[in-house]
């Protein structure tokens, strides 16, 4: 090394090669304070005010962008930003924010779509969801919500709250407690939506909203698949149910709370499981459902509580059957008599089960659900009862 | 050291070479192109039954290549079948690996130019592509076959991982019932799957270059088999991730499916650029091998240097490249050029195998 070092000639080519690594920078760079990175839209019926050029506005959407400040002392701040623009179409929307945001939008990180129930109830989703499933810079792990009345105000912020909770990312944050509360529901990605809407199942929304100065994760809309539209909501007790006829891994708590005969109690479930039965005898097709769930018992207000006593616990048990037998029939009962939508999952079974049946009724499954008889069944054990035996 | 000079391919390396050209554009569009035949999720048994129909065709090409152990198709199809007709079927499989090289270029710039470099011109992406490959392709056989030796490893080790991952959204009921509507949507299915498994015949050329010429059948099972377990893999995966109805919506379903999760946590979240990565090196490999036999083979038929032919087809398959308006034409090019392959393993080997059998029986009952 030595010898080559000692002549100028080399280490002046050195110099040269190094300076072609340092020197040859990123020229494609963009600084990320100049970026606007979009994390959430919100998509809203537009009122109607503003029109752009001469054609009837149809959507208002919201862009939740993040705009990183740095404040004098130097520390970086998380902000977003809210720009709102209406058109009647998604990319012509995005279009018109390209003409008054300064700086590029990057989309690449867009985590949450909030769809208005106003327009999830007129317009088709397959439609609107399009720009977003045919454009490469929207990921489809995007999540997707329906928001109660409207989706802008989810997405605002909130003048007394302290940190930096950025609305589109807080709503997931949210979902995340879906193994500790029944009445989540698991966020539904642009890849499920499109499944279910290509092979026209309908299927379940999350509901966001926003209570007071909280957002709130409450109820579940009803997509069609037939219409492609949202048709209606089920609250969170019937969101209760469906997650036990769904019976995907997870828990949640189940909480009995029955006056009448003193029992109230809670259960924290670990494990859940449901297998849907389908039978068919001749042009008759009726389902069973058998759901099983293992639990810990929690909390228990029952006087003179023992809980050593085998017949304490099974009491407890069947009284908690008896809860979820009754969740799972009034949230059938909603889909069955008043929306007309399997999104439980009953044609898969009977895809899966009796491939040519499913053939037959594929066409107007949705119409066929409604009259189809289902029973069901709840097997709940108390495997656990923490470390407090009797009262 | 002497065994070094010579021009010759280990067992491993003409397998890994085999292979290499097998995976190229069929990986992202496999899952596709097999469902819209089958319109069930019975795709993986259509590529298990094409996979089982080309190896009765692979044991015909090995039984051919036995005739001639030393010379390569190009070579021995005019002593086989007459100097015209040997020529002319010569030429059609060269004009088949013309279209796989044009298209296979196609295809790398219609992928970039959606996932990975919206902004850098096609002719770019191309030409580059294109100069690489010439420098690899001039070191004659035995540095392609390291290439892929090197590449082909890698590959798939990382689809593999990327695979696994993709697991957090595989959905079993996607891909149930098995064979729900009988055996026919398999048997719609089987075109599409033979289509993705295009490139074993190149053992037509590779046996003649081969060590241990003995464990040429060993390297053709191989060669099908690998593959067809890779496309299963995807094919399960993609189906079972994203549903059948939705994948025949969707141009490049594979990657469609890296792009449906984000797994937080470790390092990456996002992992279609690892895939894309790989995928780029075994379209580069296919590339390179058959841009590298197609003047192989017209420099035996007219006895000329190979090196006219590596630098006068490079500008044939850019201009080739170029043809397809659209991704839809693209991919008709692709059913083309497969058509072409299929009519040269279906027929002319077929053929060429009986008239060589005819040959030796005739001169054996002369020599009688």
């Amino acid at each position: 090394m030595r010898w080559f070092l000692k002549r100028k000639r080399n280490i002046f080519i050195i110099y040269l090669i190094l300076s072609l690594a340092l020197l040859t920078g990123c020229w494609d760079n963009r600084d990320i304070e100049e970026v606007s990175f979009n994390l959430g839209i919100a998509l809203d019926q537009a009122d109607g005010d503003i029109k752009l050029e001469g054609e009837p506005p149809v959507i208002t959407a919201t862009f939740q962008n993040l705009a990183p400040k740095v404040t004098i002392s130097g520390q970086a701040e998380i902000d977003f930003d809210n720009i709102s623009i209406t058109g009647n179409t998604i990319s012509k929307i995005s279009t018109e924010l390209a003409l008054l945001n300064p700086g590029t939008i990057i989309s690449q990180h867009l985590k949450t779509i909030a769809i208005s129930e106003n327009l999830a109830r007129h317009m088709n989703l397959e439609n609107l969801l399009n720009d977003f499933q045919r454009n490469i810079n929207t990921r489809i792990s995007t999540n997707i919500l329906i928001a109660k009345g409207n989706a802008k105000s989810v997405f605002e912020k909130n003048l007394g709250e302290k940190g930096n909770a950025i609305p589109a990312l807080k709503i997931l944050r949210i979902i995340d407690n879906d193994d500790f509360s029944l009445r989540l529901l698991k966020p539904a990605t642009l890849a499920i939506v499109g499944d279910r809407l290509a092979s026209e199942q309908s299927f379940l929304l999350p509901r966001v909203q926003k209570k007071g100065n909280e957002i709130v994760l409450e109820d579940a809309a009803v997509i069609s698949g037939k219409t492609k539209k949202m048709v209606g909501l089920i609250n969170s007790e019937e969101v209760n149910g469906f997650r036990w006829l769904v019976g995907k891994k997870g828990g949640g708590r189940l909480n009995i709370f029955n006056r009448k005969n003193n029992l109230i109690f809670t259960i924290q479930i670990f494990h859940m499981s449901s297998e849907i039965i389908p039978h068919v005898r001749g042009n008759q097709i009726s389902f069973d459902v058998n759901v099983y769930g293992e639990g810990t018992l929690i909390e228990d207000w029952i006087e003179n509580a023992d809980a050593a006593d085998n017949r304490f616990l099974q009491k407890l048990e069947k009284e908690a059957e008896q809860k979820i037998v009754y969740q799972m029939r009034s949230v059938l009962y909603k889909l069955q008599k008043q929306f007309r939508a399997d999104v439980v999952g009953f044609g898969e079974a009977l895809r899966i089960k009796y491939p040519q049946t499913f053939q037959k009724v594929k066409q107007n499954w949705d119409e066929m659900f409604a009259d189809v008889p289902i029973e069901v069944h709840a097997d709940l054990k108390i495997r656990n009862y923490g470390v407090k035996i009797k009262k | 050291m002497i065994q070094r000079q010579k021009r010759q391919l280990t067992t491993i390396q003409t397998a890994f070479f085999t292979i290499s050209i097998i995976l190229g554009m069929g990986v992202l569009t496999l899952p596709r192109t097999i469902t819209e035949g089958t319109q069930t999720p019975d795709g993986w048994i259509s590529v298990i039954l094409a996979g089982i129909i080309f190896l009765v065709w692979g044991r015909l090409i090995i039984l051919l290549n036995r005739y001639y152990p030393d010379l390569t198709f190009f070579q021995y199809m005019p002593l086989i079948l007459g100097k015209w007709l040997g020529n002319l079927v010569n030429l059609i499989f060269i004009l088949y690996m013309i279209l796989t090289a044009s298209y296979q270029l196609r295809g790398l710039s219609a992928v970039t130019f959606l996932y990975l470099l919206p902004t850098t011109p096609d002719m770019v992406k191309i030409l580059i592509f294109i100069f690489v490959a010439i420098y690899l392709i001039n070191g004659g056989i035995i540095p392609i076959a390291r290439i892929c030796e090197i590449l082909l490893p890698i590959t798939l080790i990382v689809f593999a991982f990327v695979l696994l991952l993709s697991f957090r959204v595989f959905d079993p009921q996607h891909i149930r019932p098995v064979m729900g509507l009988g055996i026919e949507p398999v048997l719609k299915g089987t075109p599409g799957a033979v289509l993705a498994i295009t490139g074993f015949e190149m053992m037509l050329i590779l046996n003649a270059y081969m060590e241990q010429k003995k464990q040429a059948w060993k390297v053709m099972v191989a060669s099908i088999a690998i593959p067809s377990v890779f496309y299963i893999v995807i094919y399960v995966a993609t189906i079972g991730g994203l549903g059948m109805d939705q994948v025949l919506t969707l141009a490049f379903p594979t990657l469609e499916l890296l792009r449906s999760y984000e797994i937080t946590g470790i390092l990456f979240e996002r992992y279609e650029s690892f895939m894309l990565a790989v995928w780029i090196m075994q379209i580069f490999t296919t590339y390179v091998g058959v841009h590298y036999f197609a003047s192989l083979g017209f420099s035996q038929m007219t006895g000329k240097n190979i090196q006219y032919f590596i630098y006068g087809l490079a500008p044939l398959h850019f201009l080739i490249s170029a043809i397809p308006n659209n991704l839809n034409e693209v991919f008709k090019l692709g059913d083309i050029y497969s058509c072409i392959e299929l009519f040269v393993v279906l027929v002319a080997v077929p053929a060429a195998l009986g008239v060589a059998w005819l040959k030796k029986r005739l001169s054996s009952s002369w020599k009688k």
